[in-house]
């Protein structure tokens, strides 16, 4: 059986407020939500108490339809538990991201493709500094 | 006081790969990463995913979406790969040869000027010092692509860029090509002929049916510009069979301007297009900046109402595909070749960070160097913000390392923008960051307040269900024949 | 002249100068006063023409806030 979240909020002619208790939802998830939702309404954040936040979420349209206030407040609360998903994907997997975008975008560490110096440096070492053709191979080709 | 229950979904996050995810229709969810790859996954699946209990699969391990099996050094070679435009300069110069044009289209708010105004046209000299800062591009490739005006009125600007650059590349070995945009009424047998024999891309504009293309695109009085695109059109195309060339790689190619009138006409300008041999039909929005408010109220349309004309545009070519017709719709071309092959097009306007002045620059008549064609329009307008230089005297370093370049890349950056860094559709999408700045000021928008963002993010939706919702595979298989390329050379 | 009130937890201070800045055009003036707990913003003469301008100040310094945390 999945564990249920539940969200209190309250409702007037115009807007939804939320108070979020930001032990459960970090002030990042409550930003990445409140953020997407600029399109469509005027977004006002507070502190009631510590550790709460409210998020105020008023409509665009002066006077909007029944029924459209209580559906934005149910995207917003499911917005705000995909953020924290987004955000705990995002942090359990930094390292490994971090690695596949070192690894894509500057090549290898491990000294695999060497730079031109340690190209000439090891020639001098192995004495074919004066072997021209080995000279001449482009060492930048195929990158 | 009011309650929402919703599912908590439980997730075991270290049994997990990176990715993005989004729900794409009720009960239907995409999973994305760095690389491109992408699944599409039930509820029941995602919630299983995410709390480690999925059964595994190999498509899951080698994309990367499950920690254990997958490699890491793989999913960095396709992550190379994909972003392959990174690592090179400016592939496509756009050109413009003069600012002179015989017609007076009611969208056009590029500087044009009257046919008497041979100022505005490019000297030899500038279109030689645009050569020399364009080949200098890092990029193993270049594509100049010739604008107005109506550019043919200076022909000789572009049989001189041609040859010079042809010149010029016996010593660089780069791959050249050079298409022309033209309307197609200040062309006659002469300049055809050279255009061919130099493998000249010709394409012109095409707004649809007679009436609608005429209207869009005032000529002089009395004349018809629909029935002069026809005539060359046609010309072109018996040409080059006439001189033995594949009509497949080698026709005539259109672009189309949606204007309001284009909404309803949606069937008429794709039939259109078909009879005439045209395999392309890109749809793209008018930049709703700059015209007068009469005008646009002619002219223009919401952002809804577009996106319901191209879903309709849409679903049309497609059922023409399932018909054996061969047509495609661009724009969902470039997203599919995203998504269903290891590459990216390299559209310098939909990539991230986009390709203004890195993948590709703009050079106006009288040699100034901008970051784009809509740069070019915002500096006619007396803004020089998207200005480079000047062809004569920039530098190749200077250009791609201009300030306003650099401020582009970040601005468009998807993995530092709010809201795009954790967006499903990070992988295919590309924000304007020009845009924005006609909109608001400031290069940053505020995504979801930006008319491409809704665009961007419909297309791909509608794209993702239609292959989600294909049980025989035959959107599949016209999917993939609007990814292949076909190289003329 | 009218006032926001944006609390210092939840709003940077560099978010809302660049918010200033943007919609200086919108306002004779448009300064930023602190509490311990709260930045005021005040307008002063703003403009009649956009009557929403206090609720897009604040949309715009979410974005901007939002926005330095991804960055």
């Amino acid at each position: 059986m999945a564990e249920t979240a539940t969200f209190h909020y309250d409702v007037d002619a115009r807007s939804v407020g939320f108070v979020i208790d930001e032990e459960l939802y970090s002030l990042d998830a409550i930003y990445g939500a409140a953020y997407l939702f600029v399109d469509r309404c005027w977004l006002f954040l507070d502190r009631p108490a510590d550790k709460q936040v409210q998020v105020r979420l008023r409509s665009k349209e002066a006077e909007p339809a029944g029924g459209t206030l209580d559906a934005l407040a149910g995207e917003f609360a499911n917005e705000l538990l995909n953020q924290v998903l987004r955000l705990r994907i995002g942090d359990s997997t930094r390292s490994l991201r971090e690695y596949t975008l070192a690894r894509a975008f500057f090549g290898d560490d491990d000294g695999e493709r060497p730079n031109i110096d340690d190209l000439l440096a090891e020639l001098d070492a192995e004495e074919l500094a004066d072997d021209p053709l080995e000279i001449q191979v482009p060492w930048d080709t195929g990158s | 006081m009011k309650t929402i229950e919703l599912p908590r979904k439980s997730l075991t996050a270290e049994t997990l790969g990176f990715f993005r995810f989004g729900e794409i229709s009720p009960g239907r969810w995409v999973i994305t990463n760095d690389a491109g790859e992408w699944e599409i996954l039930s509820t029941a699946e995602f919630d299983a995913l995410l709390a480690g209990t999925i059964e595994t699969r190999e498509s899951l391990t080698h994309k990367g979406f499950l920690r254990t099996g997958s490699d890491l050094d793989a999913l960095a070679e396709r992550v190379r790969r994909k972003k392959h435009f990174v690592g090179k300069g400016p592939h496509l110069h756009m050109v413009v040869t003069t600012l002179r044009c015989n017609q007076d289209c009611r969208y056009c708010h590029a500087s044009r000027t009257n046919l008497d105004q041979v100022q505005t046209d490019m000297s030899l000299e500038t279109a030689k010092k645009v050569v020399d800062l364009a080949m200098q591009s890092t990029s193993p490739y270049l594509c100049f692509e010739y604008q107005g005006g109506e550019p043919t009125v200076n022909f000789e600007a572009i049989k001189f860029i041609v040859e010079y650059s042809r010149e010029k590349n016996r010593y660089e070995g780069k791959t050249i090509d050079h298409s022309l945009v033209t309307n197609f009424t200040w062309m006659d047998e002469e300049k055809a002929e050279w255009l061919i024999a130099n493998d000249v891309l010709v394409c012109t504009s095409l707004d649809g049916p007679e009436e609608l293309h005429n209207w869009n695109r005032t000529w002089r009085k009395g004349s018809n510009a629909f029935e002069q695109v026809m005539r060359w059109i046609a010309w072109f195309n018996a040409r080059y069979i006439e001189l033995g060339r594949d009509p497949k790689l080698w026709h005539i190619d259109a672009l189309l301007t949606t204007t309001r009138r284009t909404l309803s006409q949606y069937r008429e300008v794709v039939d259109l297009y078909v009879s005439l041999g045209i395999r392309n039909v890109h749809l793209r929005p008018l930049n709703p900046f700059g015209f007068a408010t009469r005008t646009w109220k002619n002219i223009g349309y919401t952002t809804a109402e577009y996106l319901a004309f191209y879903e309709q545009a849409l679903d049309y070519i497609l059922e023409l595909n399932l018909q054996g017709e061969e047509i495609m719709e661009g724009t969902a071309a470039l997203f599919l070749k995203k998504m269903l092959t290891p590459d990216d097009p390299n559209f310098v306007d939909i990539r991230s960070p986009i390709g203004a002045g890195t993948g590709g620059v703009a050079y106006n008549y009288d040699g100034a160097v901008v970051t784009s064609d809509e740069g070019r329009m915002v500096l006619a307008m007396g803004d020089p913000l998207f200005k480079l230089g000047d062809a004569a005297s920039l530098t190749y370093p200077e250009m791609v390392g201009h300030p306003t370049v650099k401020a582009l890349a970040v601005a468009s950056y998807l993995d530092s923008l709010p809201g795009c860094s954790t967006c499903f559709n990070a992988p295919w999408c590309g924000v304007r960051p020009l845009h924005n700045y006609m909109h608001t000021g400031d290069v940053f928008g505020q995504r979801p307040n930006t008319a491409k963002c809704a665009e961007h993010m419909t297309i791909a939706r509608l794209l993702l269900n239609k292959l989600d919702d294909d049980p025989d595979g035959d959107v599949r298989r016209i999917f993939d024949r609007w990814t292949v390329d076909r190289p003329r050379q | 002249m009218s006032v926001l009130q944006l609390h210092r937890s939840l709003y940077s201070a560099d978010a809302i100068q660049a918010a200033a800045a943007a919609y200086a055009e919108f306002a004779d003036a448009i300064t930023v006063t602190e509490s311990e707990v709260e930045y005021s913003v005040t307008f002063t003469a703003p403009d009649p023409d956009v009557p929403e301008l206090l609720d897009a100040f604040a949309n715009h310094v979410l974005f901007e806030t939002a926005a330095a945390r991804t960055a």
